[in-house]
């Protein structure tokens, strides 16, 4: 498309979207009355603009979650994960009231811990933990101590032949 | 003794420029906040490391071990605690300290950054757990978790 043909074009989609001045406005009209092809290229626009206006007019898409909260309300539920014989569910270290609290809050406390310990953080001190995909407890984190609990198997407990002290 | 006029005059002159030049290079080296300026860039920072080990088995808790107690025995669930070993390390920034554990492996910690508000650690424990800390003064770090020899073993890190 010639650079020519296609300022005339981007006219007369201005034209068509009525922001043109009066004066290009009224040169707009004289070109469709006497050119086929402009014409047949405003026909085109007001075409396109009446669908999207039609399809802006349109109502939005229904709100499916009320039909996707009956469906969870009515869907068999999985049956739930079987404890892990090899990984206990609590740390026999952790108090029993202890060791359910935290192992809920657990991820949340680390979490947190991470974002609260950027600079606006006074007493925070864990900017993030990875404990290879063990559960990890932030057992506490204030201005006295900072305390991290890995739950490790017991099974893989290690050491006794080496001396205890390097 | 014209000369003698020019000879003092230059000397005066030498004299000026040498402690203006002085006195720019003197301001162009940072000072460390003691006022004294520093050979190395790195501050070296000083780590005390704890090992300790918490069991379940009757044994009671070691002197050494009580200040930890007092911290621990609110949350961690034992019947005796005993200092396995305790190190005192200076480490410059961005050095890579090792302290060997007795289960073998080592507990590995990098200080990052050190500012007002404590030291920025690294720590890599082989097998347990790796991440950043920032340990403010005072503050210790306690980590624990790792099985060893019917119990499990607790490493504290403080920034001194």
């Amino acid at each position: 498309m010639s650079e020519s043909r296609k300022r005339e074009r981007e006219e007369l989609h201005a034209y068509q979207d009525g922001e043109l001045p009066f004066y290009r406005r009224w040169r707009v009209e004289r070109r469709i009355a006497r050119d086929a092809a402009a014409r047949r290229e405003i026909a085109s626009v007001a075409e396109i603009g009446a669908l999207l206006r039609e399809q802006a007019a349109a109502q939005p898409a229904p709100d499916l979650w009320d039909a996707v909260r009956a469906q969870l309300a009515t869907a068999p539920r999985p049956a739930p994960i079987e404890a892990d014989a090899e990984l206990p569910a609590r740390s026999p270290w952790l108090p029993g009231w202890l060791g359910a609290a935290l192992a809920a809050a657990s991820v949340a406390g680390v979490m947190a811990s991470g974002v609260l310990a950027g600079d606006a953080a006074p007493v925070g001190s864990v900017r993030w933990i990875d404990a290879n995909r063990k559960p990890v407890m932030v057992l506490q984190d204030d201005r006295d101590a900072t305390i991290i609990w890995v739950i490790e198997n017991p099974q893989e407990t290690s050491g006794g032949a080496r001396d205890a002290v390097a | 003794m014209r000369w003698l006029r020019r000879a003092r005059a230059a000397a005066a002159a030498v004299l000026v420029l040498a402690v203006a030049g002085g006195a720019t290079a003197q301001a162009l080296v940072p000072r460390e906040q003691g006022g004294f300026t520093s050979k190395a860039a790195k501050p070296s920072l000083h780590f005390q490391v704890t090992v300790l080990h918490a069991s379940r088995s009757s044994g009671g808790i070691d002197p050494e071990a009580e200040r930890f107690d007092r911290l621990l025995h609110d949350t961690i669930r034992y019947k005796s605690l005993r200092v396995v070993k305790s190190k005192e390390r200076r480490v410059d920034l961005n050095e890579i300290e090792r302290v060997a554990l007795p289960t073998g492996q080592d507990f590995r910690f990098r200080p990052i950054d050190a500012g007002e508000r404590g030291v920025l650690v690294a720590i890599d424990w082989k097998k347990t757990a790796r991440g950043d800390f920032r340990l403010p003064r005072g503050k210790p770090l306690i980590l624990g978790g790792q099985p060893y020899e019917n119990g499990q073993l607790v490493v504290i890190l403080e920034a001194e």
